[in-house]
């Protein structure tokens, strides 16, 4: 029991799970339509797309693969697919999408990877090139997307509940179980560790990190379709700017920039927060722009925090050796 | 990698390619550039006999200018190792500080003094928060650009901000000896970072910082000193471009500053300092400037649509890294 | 004891010759392991050894010259070929990733699953339970963060993982630098076991002293060739010694001092928290003074505390400090400078008038430096990686003697440096204690301390075990000290 409690007071998750619990308790209390069903519903829906990439990215990141490129692949994958939707079929209109999608993670992984480019500027020149070929696509006006699947997922609901965010937990229940439970997501998590030494192990490790840009480039093509569908239409500025919530979502849940620490349950409570945070500012009036500056701040603590943890000098590491009454463990 | 392995004594002045100089390397891909710059321009000029207009130059170096000024700004922490992503946001809140200064009647001087001691102080923000939580600027950066990009869009509530005068208008539309003044300015900060870097021990100093900060910390330098005074100069002059584009305006929106995070960072790059740090010249960002400039005035000339640029911009960036890779690993 | 050698070796190098830009590591090296043998490898740092193992292991392919195993020459196009040839390899860089368990890392690559795809927990603890077991980690959980384990946990771990993969060959490099007595002991019963079931060991080791436990066979390389191969019954460590560095040992090393003046560095009581623990010890000027230790003594961290960036109570230092770190590629190298930067970098400071950086100071001062400690190639601009390891080396002796440096500190002076540049570091320093500087060295290579420091402390487990002055500094005493 004593050991059960301190590995869960050790847990990275014990940070944004206390910030989400806060935050939902806060403006519940004093923003008045905080707390109603449908505002939360609000929050999921909002959620939804953007959690659907941070997913990607956790996988990513776990392989230590960074993708900064998601927003642009995003309206990339939205407006293709509702390009050929308008001339074909709604279904042709995802796979071509998602396979565009595909394509980019590709290329990023062959320039980062095969080329040794920093990850972080070749995948930033990626997204001004995918977002200008949305523009090049549909002719820089949205594109409508009326009917087909997309519209369904996008816009149907049970009771309250948007089928878009049923979506979103498949999607991290799936992810996660990847990263936890399946060799390939342990061989992801070791060769993001430290790939040098996941080579010599056994591990081959190019493969494996292609699959991480492909599992991230892939989850930002379907965020893309949950945003078109949803709107209803394939906009080229769509998912603009928020490459930079999603990674500070992922990195506030505990997962390294580094690689070889990631956890999706974390990704997904970081996008629950932020959004959490942009809904009750608004709804309190408070200018939303504070969830940006809030977003920045916390991403340079986060990534601080991870960094103590590898180090074994995170303060909820030093607290389970106390709780475990071994001070000594604690280097 | 592999070549670090054997340790054999060499005897006798070593021969042959292996004792070729650095400053050999350094000068030849300088050199490179400038015939690049050339070669581009030659065939631009072939294919769209516009372009070598007077105006068409001045145009083309008006353009430049303005995130030109920036882009010289950042090459000297990446030179010493201190990725700085976050002069798009300093640029727009410096330039908001000036122009509600304008509007609020306080002569031009003292305005844009204001605007450069934003600039200051949020560069020297940068390197204190880096150097007390021990993380890499990169990191630091991206975080102060969320909040810094937060805090323009909260005090302007996402309204321009208009900056009356035509004296100060003159800063960003005028001419003198028939050359746009943005041109003059960047020159004059290009100028001065150039003898900076080379003719004072800070300049040297970063250049060991950049190399390897470890051994230059234990060499008894002080990594902390020499990055926040070079992200403080990058913090300057970032609010300085600001400020131009602020008169050439007439006005500033909160979101300027961050559209030119790519463009700054690719005429770094391009102009051959590297990402890691510890190599890089002023020059070579200065001809990474006119590149870009040209190519997009000329895909502009040709009659590229404007969308398309965007497209091949990205591209550009790309390839441009992956040669920088290819010519590192010859080193 | 001695395989009869009839049938095929069970793995052979035959004529390998293997190059790198400016240097032959290996020149036509033949060199075997038979059946159930132990096979020891000595050499000095860069005679070749790690370049041979890593040629076995499939990591380089030769230039000359082929592989066999079991007399079947084979081409190795990656490590995995040679894994599937049944050759593993504990090599001494770092190969686990910290921030997975010990189990994840133990059998990385071939993780228990269930269905091909699904990680089988359970059997995963279960089995590396035993592997554990089996090493001398009876308590570590296979759940912990490898990262967060002692230096001498990790290389276990390590060890276990290539136990724990069923080979017909062993590479094991340097496996017990890290280890106590009782762990080396422990190791040593397994790898007896293992040589009685029929694997073949290649056994690497800087500690000539712990072979006739346990190898049958030695061979020693020197600057790439063979230069002998014995039984290792017929051996004497004087014999080895002189093979290995291809002269007596006595010419490596400068005469001992024997006036020694005011003290220059004292530690009093200093404890620095997982680094050391109560260190008293003075350094006078004129005086060679060496503290001795196994990995994960602490000893190497040493000169670091004494510099000041890793920061303790009681350290006086008078006078000008300059370091000398351990890993000379990730701390002390500018790779991207030349030559020059590389001599000047803590001056640097000082090559101005007015304010205006002047470089023809700085020239002239590396200039001055590359004469006096013959540095190879004498060339200012030339870049530092086209440099050897101990032309390097002293490029970064060169750099603190440049700043008029006279508190000289040292954290394995010699690591990656070869015997003519080790004999010519070592001589710097010791015509520096005659003009009057005093040096502080931090080192693991036993010999060395033996052969050149007037003053040794012992440490282990971050503390000091003992302490020897002049003719009282052998060998012997000092090993047995350490692994107490």
């Amino acid at each position: 029991m004593r050991h059960r409690l301190a590995g869960a007071l050790a847990s990275s998750l014990v940070y944004i799970s206390v910030a989400l619990l806060v935050s939902l308790v806060i403006f519940t209390v004093v923003v008045p339509r905080f707390g109603t069903t449908r505002n939360l519903a609000g929050i999921g829906a909002a959620s939804a797309s953007l959690g659907v990439m941070a997913v990607g990215a956790t996988l990513a990141l776990g392989a230590g693969a960074i993708d900064f490129s998601i927003a642009g692949n995003a309206a990339m994958t939205g407006s293709i697919a509702a390009v050929v939707a308008a001339n074909t079929s709604p279904e042709m209109g995802i796979i071509v999408g998602l396979l565009a999608a595909v394509i980019v993670g590709l290329v990023n992984a062959t320039v980062t990877i095969r080329f040794r480019v920093n990850a972080f500027i070749a995948t930033l020149a990626m997204a001004g090139s995918l977002r200008g070929i949305s523009f090049v696509v549909s002719n820089s006006v949205g594109v409508f997307v009326d009917s087909g699947p997309l519209v369904t997922i996008g816009q149907g609901k049970v009771g309250d509940i948007p089928y878009s965010v049923f979506f979103f937990v498949v999607t991290a229940v799936l992810g996660g179980w990847i990263l936890r439970s399946t060799t390939l997501g342990r061989s992801m998590l070791a060769v993001g560790g430290d790939s040098a030494a996941a080579r010599i192990a056994g591990i081959r490790t190019q493969p494996v990190q292609y699959i991480g840009y492909i599992a991230s480039a892939l989850a930002a093509g379907m965020a893309g379709l949950l945003l078109a569908g949803r709107a209803g239409v394939a906009v080229p500025q769509a998912a603009s700017g928020t490459e930079l919530l999603v990674f500070s979502a992922v990195l506030l849940g505990g997962t390294s920039l580094n690689g070889g620490r990631a956890t999706v349950l974390g990704s997904v409570l970081g996008i629950l927060f932020l959004n959490t945070l942009y809904t009750g500012l608004v709804l309190a009036k408070v200018s939303p722009y504070w969830q940006t500056i809030i977003q920045g701040a916390l991403l340079i603590v986060a990534v601080r925090l991870v960094q103590l943890r590898s180090e074994g000098r995170d303060p909820l590491q030093r607290l389970e050796a106390i709780v475990r009454g071994r001070m000594t463990d604690v280097r | 990698m592999a070549n670090s392995e054997p340790a054999a004594a060499q005897s006798g002045p070593a021969a042959g390619p292996r004792s070729r100089s650095l400053r050999t390397l350094r000068e030849s891909s300088t050199v490179g550039l400038a015939a690049v710059v050339v070669l581009v321009s030659a065939v631009f000029a072939f294919i769209a006999p516009n372009f070598v207009t007077a105006s068409n130059i001045a145009n083309v170096a008006r353009a430049s200018a303005v995130f030109g000024i920036a882009a010289l700004g950042i090459t000297i922490p990446m030179i010493a190792g201190a990725v700085d992503l976050s002069f798009g946001a300093i640029m727009s809140l410096a330039a908001i500080g000036t122009a509600a200064q304008l509007s609020s009647g306080t002569p031009m001087l003292q305005a844009m003094a204001v605007g450069l001691a934003i600039g200051l102080g949020l560069g020297i923000l940068n390197g204190v928060i880096a150097t007390v939580l021990h993380l890499d600027s990169m990191i630091v950066t991206l975080g102060t650009l969320s909040v810094f990009g937060g805090v323009a869009f909260m005090i302007t509530n996402a309204q321009r901000t208009y900056a009356p005068g035509d004296d100060f208008a003159f800063l960003g539309r005028g001419f003198l000896i028939g050359v746009p003044v943005p041109v003059w300015i960047m020159l004059a900060v290009g100028g001065s970072l150039a003898l900076l870097l080379r003719f004072t021990t800070f300049g040297q100093r970063c250049f060991i910082v950049g190399d390897n900060s470890r051994a230059a910390s234990l060499s008894g330098l002080s990594i902390a000193r020499t990055r926040i005074a070079a992200l403080a100069i990058s913090g300057v002059a970032a609010a300085l471009a600001g400020i131009v584009i602020t008169s050439n305006d007439g006005l500033i929106y909160a979101g300027t500053g961050e559209r030119y995070l790519l463009q700054g960072l690719a005429a770094v790059v391009i102009g051959g300092t590297a990402l890691r740090g510890g190599t890089g010249t002023v020059v070579g960002t200065l001809l990474g400037i006119f590149l870009l400039g040209i190519v997009d005035n000329g895909l502009n000339l040709v009659g590229v649509p404007g969308v398309w640029q965007d497209v091949l911009r990205g591209l550009i960036l790309i390839g441009a890294l992956v040669i920088d890779r290819l010519r590192d690993s010859r080193l | 004891m001695i395989p009869v050698v009839t049938s095929p070796s069970l793995v052979s190098a035959v004529g390998v010759t293997k190059d790198f830009p400016g240097v032959r590591a290996l020149d036509n090296v033949s060199f075997s392991v038979e059946i159930g043998e132990v096979h020891a490898l000595l050499g000095e740092n860069g005679a070749g050894k790690s370049t041979l193992t890593k040629v076995l292991a499939g990591d380089y392919p030769p230039d000359a010259g082929w592989v066999e195993v079991l007399g079947q020459r084979i081409r190795f196009s990656s490590p995995h070929d040679a894994r599937r040839a049944g050759i593993r390899l504990v090599t001494q860089e770092r190969s686990l990733v910290p921030s997975l368990s010990a189990a994840e890392n133990v059998f990385m690559g071939v993780l228990p699953s269930r269905a091909g795809a699904l990680l089988d927990r359970r059997e995963l603890n279960r089995r590396t339970r035993a592997e554990l077991d089996r090493v001398g980690l009876e308590h570590v959980d296979p759940g912990k963060e490898v990262g967060l384990l002692r230096p001498a946990e990790q290389q276990l771990v390590e060890i276990a993982r290539a136990l724990s993969r069923e080979g017909r060959v062993l590479i094991l490099d340097e496996p017990t630098a890290a280890l106590s007595t009782q762990e080396t002991a422990r190791l040593f019963d397994v790898v007896r076991a293992l040589r009685s079931s029929g694997v073949g060991i290649l056994y690497i080791s800087h500690r000539i002293g712990e072979l006739r436990d346990i190898a049958d066979r030695v061979t020693v390389l020197r600057d790439g060739r063979v230069a002998s191969t014995h039984l290792v019954t017929e051996t004497t460590r004087e014999g080895l010694v002189r093979e290995m560095i291809g002269r007596d040992l006595k010419e490596m090393y400068p005469r001992r001092r024997t006036s020694f003046g005011e003290p220059a560095l004292v530690f009093d009581h200093t404890t620095v928290p997982g680094i050391c623990e109560d260190i008293s010890l003075t350094v006078r000027r004129g005086e060679i003074v060496a503290v001795f230790g196994l990995v994960g003594s602490g000893a190497t961290e040493l000169p670091y505390v004494a510099a000041g960036d890793r920061p303790g109570n009681g350290v006086f230092l008078s006078g000008s400090a300059g370091l000398v770190p351990a890993d000379r590629h990730a701390e002390a190298i500018f790779p991207a400078s030349t030559l020059r930067r590389n001599l000047t970098a803590p001056s640097i400071g000082r090559y101005q008038r007015l304010g205006i950086y002047r470089r023809r100071a700085e020239q002239a001062a590396a200039e001055r430096q590359i004469e006096s400690l013959r540095i190879r190639p004498p060339a200012t601009e030339a870049l530092i990686s086209s440099l050897s390891g101990g032309n390097q080396q002293k490029v970064v002796v060169g750099r603190w003697l440049e700043r008029g440096a006279d508190v000289l500190m040292l954290s394995e002076p010699t690591r990656g440096v070869d015997v003519g540049a080790r004999a010519e570091i070592y001589a710097i320093l010791a015509s520096r204690c005659d003009a009057g500087a005093a040096v502080f060295i931090a080192s693991s290579d036993i010999d060395e301390v033996a052969g050149l420091a007037d003053q040794v402390v012992v440490m282990a487990k971050g503390r000091i075990v003992e302490r020897l002055a002049g003719s009282a500094i052998t060998t012997e005493r000092l090993l047995e000290a350490a692994t107490r």
